[in-house]
């Protein structure tokens, strides 16, 4: 019994990850374009803030009275660039992808230093899960490193999960996903997707909602245990994202680019070129209404919704036509 | 590193995973949620119908003798959206007083907003968006 579970455990670290070692490097130069397009410059606003406002998690800037000076900023950020380069490039991987992920957490710490997490934590995660998997095409793959980066994104899922099962989001009685809608409607930055959402959704489908998110969250974590399950349920996180940005104008931009990590991407870029121009159309039309600062963060959660969606559109094609 | 030793090192790492996990909920439960953590957002709480939210107004007194209101959020609409709500949640309530140098800041931002700008208080209220009460003052933060 002990000598299967070991078998099992071993067989996930080492072998169930494995994947193409060109898709893993051509993830790495996709990863690096887009961390500098979505992050950089980062955290420069921070710098003139007044002290008055700083207001940490338990972190390295609880040792700060306020915001570092500008000069801190710009040697962090100038690191992020260069890692980023090099990690394009292909140059000294291991250490590029740590310095990519510290140097973005750094920058993020003192980004979130006012009260409020934004919880992209899976990006800079990334970088530096994937540093020693063989990403850079030539060294020896580590399964284990994508293994591991799968259990994080099951782990960061249950912990938004837990809260939901425990705060009664699976009672018949709450609608907690229309109430969340209701919140969105007297914010400052309210959408008229979350206008129309509360206008025109019926009473059951707030309901479906609330179980869906429940159940994906949490199921990630059980999916994580075979890559083929983690894919799928990754696929339906995708159209989960797409629409808590039409719904919420909530651009989970950053989760689609590390789900991509698990997704032969050598196959996909020429599906990806057929679908962008409807994500660009939809991501168009969202910044008309939402304003055009989230353009990019906008088209990458659309252009994952969207294959995620023709890609489902086309497995239940072919599934009904086989019957 | 020797292949044998590195297997042994990676499944003691997946072995510490479940402890990791038990310090993060013990760090988020005594002391609140550190950075960096493995976590993601919760909304716990929205199962529960919302009640009341506290609404900042931004009230700026003008030369002319005449006030113009406009929502507080207005102040930090160059800074990221996702901050500039708490920029004024935590840093403009009006259980607080802003010193100089905050305050000083704050009425730059405010001059931005209207040029002709004599004064400027936050006011607070809190309102009920489903039974649609009137709105009940709860406080002011003055800037200038």
């Amino acid at each position: 019994m002990a000598g299967r579970i070991n078998d099992q455990i071993d067989h996930w670290l080492f072998e169930e990850y494995r994947v193409d070692q060109a898709d893993l490097s051509l993830y790495r130069k996709l990863y690096a374009v887009l961390a500098v397009a979505l992050y950089f410059p980062h955290a420069l606003w921070t710098a003139g803030i007044p002290a008055h406002f700083w207001n940490t998690p338990p972190s390295l800037t609880s040792l700060l009275d306020g915001p570092p000076p500008m000069w801190v900023l710009l040697i962090l950020n100038a690191l992020f660039l260069w890692f980023c380069f090099a990690l394009y490039k292909g140059e000294d991987v291991p250490g590029a992808s740590i310095g990519v992920g510290v140097t973005l957490l750094l920058l993020n710490n003192v980004y979130y230093s006012f009260g409020k997490i934004d919880h992209d934590i899976l990006f800079p995660l990334t970088a530096i899960c994937l540093a020693f998997s063989g990403w850079d095409g030539r060294s020896q793959q580590r399964p284990w490193c994508l293994a591991f980066l799968a259990l994080i994104i099951g782990i960061a899922m249950f912990t938004a999960a837990w809260p939901k099962f425990a705060g009664g989001w699976l009672s018949l009685d709450s609608h907690a996903v229309q109430s969340t809608a209701q919140r969105y409607m007297v914010r400052p930055h309210r959408v008229i997707g979350t206008e129309l959402a509360v206008e025109y959704t019926p009473t059951w489908l707030w309901e479906v909602h609330d179980w869906a998110a429940v159940l994906l969250e949490a199921g990630v974590i059980v999916a994580a245990y075979r890559l083929r399950w983690l894919r799928a349920i990754l696929l339906v996180a995708m159209l989960f994202h797409m629409g808590v940005l039409i719904t919420f104008g909530i651009a989970f931009a950053v989760n689609v680019v590390v789900y991509a990590a698990f997704f032969p991407l050598s196959r996909l870029w020429k599906p990806a070129l057929a679908c962008l121009p409807i994500a660009v159309v939809m991501s168009l039309t969202l910044c008309n209404w939402y304003g055009y600062r989230g353009f990019l963060w906008h088209t990458i959660v659309m252009l994952g919704g969207v294959m995620a969606l023709g890609y489902l559109v086309r497995l239940t094609a072919t599934t009904v036509r086989r019957r | 590193m020797h292949p044998m030793t590195e297997r042994r090192l990676v499944r003691w790492i997946l072995f510490s995973v479940p402890f990791l996990c038990a310090l993060q909920w013990l760090v988020v439960r005594k002391i609140g949620e550190p950075y960096p953590a493995v976590m993601a957002p919760g909304f716990a709480g929205d199962a529960k119908p919302l009640l009341a939210i506290k609404t900042p107004t931004l009230v700026i007194n003008k030369a002319d003798g005449s006030t113009r209101e406009t929502s507080a959020y207005d102040l930090f609409l160059d800074l990221p959206q996702s901050q500039n709500v708490t920029l004024v949640d935590r840093g403009l309530t009006w259980t607080r007083t802003l010193p100089p140098d905050a305050a000083e800041w704050t009425w730059q931002r405010v001059l931005t907003i209207e040029p002709a700008a004599t004064g400027a208080v936050v006011r607070w209220t809190r309102e009920t968006p489903l039974t649609k009460e009137p709105a009940a003052w709860l406080g002011e933060l003055t800037i200038r």
